[in-house]
């Protein structure tokens, strides 16, 4: 049995575990740096203990601190949230070590499953698709031109040793690979001290399709269906949704066993996350291993809306050795849900992050609206952390249902006193490609200026109310600043003193 | 008997008269204001159209969001009588907490009245504080860079 989780996370994440804990019966311990002593995750654990200053490299990140924490608060489990320490084997490790329950995979997990390429040659060795490559171990033309008209084009001649597109070639013709090889090779020694090149076929407007795993100690593994997440900028995510328009019932059924086998080879436990690049469309799709992400996943409420489940108290149930609440048999997916992360970004500067204080913040409510936020009124965002203030999770009956929820939703969130992304989630929702579910992973890329080319709103219908307001110089409803007390004693219910 | 206000969006400046009964004239259209709740209020445009309009911040900068679109305005200085001159503020301060960007005048200068003093910034808008009165710049309270606070004599003119 687990009696106390330490929360090794600040936040949404940390509020949406704690809301797991108190639900379950257990009891919670929160851990906060100095910008964060009165952040609301703090305010809603039993107690709460003071990890570092600020940066979060020696706050959230500091496992000396941590596990301190939890030993001083007789936390019997820890639980890392996403991000942070979450993937960090040495964490997980640490935790064990000190006699306390990890609520995720093993460490030895995380470790094969942190090398992206020992993690490919894993999930071959399977038999899970990957995206088709070959590094022959003849590197000379001849040999890497059999190999690429085996794998056929359009493909990628990339530096084996590199990373980061440097050196990447696209090669949509074969007859093309007499001047791509020696040019690769070329840049390939020069950028890594090495010129053996790595041919793989490239997946052209793919989408990144991802599945929900859960397994637990005894190594029983359901897949909980996928996620699609192709909207996204610079590989962040901002829009999510479950089912994806593009994943028909034979694809689904195959990309879920494969998901499943993904996770038994490595003997995975607990909440994860298999990505998937998706080609093509209907039920001819194919799919390519990308891969797993060894923790809860930010996205996961879309699943628990449409699955009927709550993923993180199966977190803490499997953590505490107790068997998989459900067989596969028993999840089915009901409606469709969306997620629009409300990020503190200026769209119309780069998506410069925004701090500041939250003068007014309003969450929006009503049937089939779930918003996961670690904000309040009159707190403040600061510069030293992930700039995401929400996450505004919808359902409905069908796609068409939960996106008009999903855009009546936004209208309603008010936020004053920092610029936020509400108005560019509202037209990506609104473009015809993204109603139209035919959205790859460059979707964003390529409608950047219209998503953020939105109308505003008319100044001289906020300049009307402004000046009504106005009116004899009184300050605008809405806290300017919340009361705050500088000593957390003064204020904080079951607060108890671990040091 | 209605009342002035300058209020400025990024670079524009709106002009908007504030009658009675919640009316407010800008650009010869009036809105009919009505307050809709705490921080909230109805604006209706002259096409009868309406919307809800939350507002936060201090009332001088102040934030506006309505059907997820947000707006920054800084509505300046206090209140004056429709078609007094801009040069008739009654003191030279900063409507707001702000950041001295510029001062066009020194001690000694001579300045007429209307004629700017001190140029500050706040919510990434540019507010210009203008003479109050015709005569000799006596002293600058301020300096490039400062944040002010809001109520603060900035430049003091002896006429």
């Amino acid at each position: 049995m687990i009696r106390r989780v330490l929360i090794a996370n600040r936040g949404e994440i940390a509020l949406r575990v704690i809301r797991a804990c108190r639900s379950a019966g257990i009891g919670t311990v929160a851990v906060y740096s100095d910008a964060d002593a009165e952040s609301p995750h703090v305010i809603a654990a039993d107690q709460a203990v003071r990890v570092g200053p600020a940066p979060a490299a020696e706050s959230y990140l500091n496992i000396g601190a941590l596990i301190d924490a939890a030993r001083q608060t007789g936390a019997d489990a820890v639980h890392p949230g996403y991000g942070f320490l979450s993937e960090r084997a040495p964490f997980a490790n640490a935790v064990e070590q000190a006699g306390m329950v990890f609520i995720g995979p093993t460490a030895d997990s995380i470790t094969r499953l942190g090398s992206k390429t020992g993690a490919r040659k894993l999930m071959e060795a399977a038999g899970v698709p990957v995206v088709p490559g070959a590094a022959p171990d003849d590197q000379s033309d001849a040999a890497l031109t059999a190999a690429a008209t085996a794998l056929g084009v359009p493909l990628l001649v990339k530096p084996a040793a590199g990373g980061g597109g440097i050196g990447m070639k696209t090669v949509r013709d074969l007859a093309d690979l007499a001047t791509a090889l020696p040019q690769a090779r070329r840049e390939a020694q020069a950028a890594f001290g090495n010129p053996t090149l790595y041919l793989e076929r490239l997946v052209e407007r793919p989408r990144h399709i991802e599945v929900q795993i859960f397994a637990d100690a005894a190594g029983r593994t359901v897949h909980l269906f996928e996620r699609e997440c192709s909207a996204q900028r610079r590989h962040q995510k901002v829009i999510e949704e479950t089912p994806s328009p593009a994943v028909t019932p034979a694809v689904r059924a195959r990309i879920g066993a494969a998901a499943v086998r993904a996770a038994e080879t490595v003997g995975y436990r607990n909440a994860g996350t298999v990505e998937f690049l998706l080609e093509g469309d209907g039920d001819e799709a194919k799919f390519y291993f990308l891969e797993i992400n060894t923790r809860l996943q930010v996205e996961h409420p879309i699943t628990e809306c449409v699955v009927g489940v709550d993923l993180v108290q199966a977190q803490l149930a499997v953590a505490a050795g107790l068997p998989l609440p459900w067989r596969q048999e028993d999840l089915t997916q009901r409606g469709h849900a969306v997620e629009c992360r409300i990020y503190a970004e200026d769209p119309a500067q780069g998506f410069l992050p925004q701090a500041g204080p939250l003068l007014r913040y309003r969450e929006p409510s009503g049937p089939g609206i779930r918003v996961d936020s670690g904000v309040v009124e009159g707190g403040a965002v600061s510069v030293y952390y992930d700039p995401m203030l929400a996450k505004l999770v919808t359902w409905g009956e069908t796609r068409e249902h939960s996106v008009a929820r999903a855009r009546e939703a936004l209208r309603r969130f008010e936020i004053l006193g920092l610029r936020t992304n509400i108005a560019f989630c509202a037209a990506i929702l609104a473009h015809p490609e993204f109603v139209a579910g035919r959205i790859d992973t460059g979707f964003l890329g390529r409608e950047l200026a219209s998503l953020t080319a939105a109308a505003p709103l008319p100044p001289a219908i906020a300049a009307a109310a402004a000046v009504h307001a106005a009116r004899g110089g009184a300050t605008v409803a809405g806290p300017v600043s919340r009361v705050t007390a500088t000593d957390p004693f003064d204020t904080l219910r079951g607060w108890r003193q671990s040091s | 008997m209605s009342r002035r206000y300058r209020v400025m969006h990024g670079g524009d400046e709106i002009t908007a008269d504030l009658a009675g009964d919640g009316l407010v004239e800008i650009d010869g259209r009036t809105y009919r204001v009505t307050p809709a709740g705490p921080g909230r209020y109805r604006v209706t445009d002259p096409d009868g159209h309406a919307q809800l309009v939350a507002l936060a911040g201090p009332a001088h900068a102040t934030w506006a969001v309505s059907d997820g679109r947000a707006v920054e305005l800084l509505v300046d200085g206090s209140p004056r009588r429709a078609g007094a001159s801009r040069a008739a503020d009654s003191d030279m301060t900063a409507p707001m907490p702000a950041t001295v960007v510029a001062l066009p005048v020194a001690p000694g200068d001579r300045v007429e009245a209307g004629a700017p003093v001190v140029v500050l910034e706040a919510m990434k808008m540019e507010l210009t504080i203008r003479a109050s009165k015709s005569g000799v710049v006596r002293a600058v309270r301020c300096a490039v860079g400062e944040i002010v606070a809001p109520g603060v004599p900035l430049v003091e003119i002896e006429g």
